[in-house]
């Protein structure tokens, strides 16, 4: 055989089974994450969409990740809350305001309040409206959905206590922007009405390629951007007396890459880091006295860097409690993910137990 | 921080031993591929020892079997492509230039596989072979009796 006849040979089976192969992935993996699967359900499901107990969840965990299956059953203060809205999630028309049916919502942000936990959540394909759940921290029953005024990829929470304002970081048109809701807005706001919440503030911030996470500590907003290939960084906005901020600081403080959530507390400094199937990452930063200004937070700084299932997105701290939300049980990563966390998973990080 | 978060960041090293394992079998593959062409290097009156050089090894199998010209396209190639995504975040820009990339490593490996089976004297299979399982038919190339004879197109 001739080497041009061979290597005409070879290119074409080699690219053809190439191709075949990328056709496959893009086939079973691409389009199912483009789809919105018809349901039958009436209104947004309170029950877990993968596992339908606790103890199943428990099974799959302590096959894949055992020693934090066996952290969080040999943890007293383990709690778990399902994350709603999973399967299926009332939202409204973006064009007519009518009710329709959402089964790619895709959990962002938590929020832990006195009362209330929040998450936000937005369509996948792009094709609802963003909502925030609304869940009683005590029992961890579902209170309602809240559709937002917004399309977007909606980012972090952050709940500002002394102002009662939940903020949400947003990137719109190639823009950052965090905006705010007033908690009696929330308190009052009823999907009847066939309405969407419109933010109070809607602040642009400068100098944040992307809003990706944000947390509240101490008057002000943590606000950061996920970079997949180098390092991220967040800046420090102050909240002023009338509950806003004016979007500037000319301090970046440089974080590792691929952080999806930030916490602040007690001097203790929480990433989550993740992407794609790799596992994630919790890492802390022990006695961060001086946060502002302190300007570099990688991960071989660290004081620890703890491997947890894929999918990690918030993590937030509220009265010493850790609370973990994954984005792995949406439907957009269903077939997809190796584990799913169907809950919010939460434990106390101190000795100091409580609720 | 409490005892008990602390239990649990010692317990995540158990994790690691799956990253090691996989690590340690890309090791032996490549030392294989590595002991294959430092035989073949032989063969081809160049010394074997430079088949450890990464990188370089690469560069004098273009030299030896092919043309250093294209190991050079080849680099810019993938620079050129991987570049803009260290200052431009978009997941589907990335895709695409991965795949791209992806496209030319492959077209450079199945031409560079065929010459080398060319070149001793071998059949499409054993260029297949190179393909696909290298590790395997480059150490057999390495240690068999066939004679390099310079390939001319």
């Amino acid at each position: 055989m001739s080497y041009t006849k061979e290597k005409k040979i070879l290119i074409i089976l080699c690219f053809a089974i190439f191709i075949v192969l990328w056709m496959l992935y893009e086939f079973f993996v691409g389009s199912l994450r483009k789809y919105e699967y018809k349901t039958d359900l009436t209104s947004t499901n309170t029950t877990p969409s993968i596992y339908y107990t606790k103890e199943e969840l428990m099974d799959d965990l302590e096959e894949n990740y055992p020693y934090f299956a066996e952290y969080l059953n040999n943890n007293k203060t383990t709690e778990m809350y399902i994350i709603p809205g999973m399967a299926m999630t009332k939202s409204l028309s973006i064009k007519t305001n009518k009710k329709v049916n959402c089964t790619s919502m895709t959990p962002q942000g938590l929020a832990v309040t006195e009362k209330y936990i929040f998450i936000s959540a937005y369509c996948y394909t792009h094709k609802h409206n963003s909502v925030l759940y609304v869940l009683d921290r005590i029992s961890g029953n579902f209170i309602k959905e809240v559709v937002l005024d917004s399309t977007s990829h909606v980012g972090g929470l952050a709940f500002d206590s002394n102002h009662n304002k939940l903020w949400i970081a947003e990137y719109k048109n190639s823009k950052s922007y965090v905006g705010s809701l007033n908690l009696n807005d929330i308190e009052k706001y009823d999907i009847k009405e066939n309405r969407k919440l419109k933010y109070t503030d809607f602040v642009l911030l400068k100098g944040i390629k992307r809003a990706s996470f944000i947390t509240y500590n101490d008057n002000s907003l943590l606000i950061g951007y996920f970079n997949l290939f180098k390092n991220g960084y967040f800046k420090i906005f102050d909240i002023n007396d009338e509950g806003t901020i004016n979007g500037n600081d000319n301090i970046t403080r440089k974080i590792d890459k691929k952080i999806q959530g930030m916490a602040y507390d007690n001097n203790i400094l929480y990433l989550s880091q993740s992407f794609s199937s790799s596992n994630s990452k919790l890492i802390i930063f022990d006695k961060v006295t001086d946060i502002k200004n302190n300007n570099y937070y990688y991960e071989d700084k660290a004081e620890y860097s703890i491997s947890l299932p894929e999918k990690l997105e918030q993590v937030y701290v509220y009265k010493n409690r850790l609370y973990m939300l994954f984005e792995s049980s949406a439907f957009s990563y269903k077939f997809t993910s190796d584990n799913h966390i169907d809950r919010v998973i939460s434990f106390s990080i101190n000795d100091k137990e409580g609720k | 921080m409490n005892e008990i978060l602390s239990m649990l960041i010692k317990e995540t090293s158990s994790n690691k031993i799956i990253f090691y394992a996989f690590c340690f079998s890309l090791i032996i593959f490549y030392s294989l591929v590595i002991i294959g062409c430092f035989k073949i290097f032989k063969k081809a009156n160049e010394k074997g020892w430079k088949s450890l050089i990464p990188f370089y090894n690469i560069y004098l199998l273009y030299k030896i079997f092919w043309q250093t010209k294209y190991f050079i396209l080849l680099l810019i190639v993938s620079f050129v492509c991987i570049f803009p995504t260290y200052f431009i975040y978009s997941q589907e820009l990335f895709e695409l230039l991965t795949f791209i990339v992806t496209l030319n490593l492959l077209y450079h490996q199945i031409i560079l596989s065929i010459r080398i089976s060319r070149s001793f004297k071998k059949n499409i299979f054993w260029s297949l072979g190179i393909i696909f399982f290298p590790y395997l038919f480059i150490i057999i190339l390495g240690f068999n009796k066939s004679k390099y004879i310079k390939f001319e197109e």
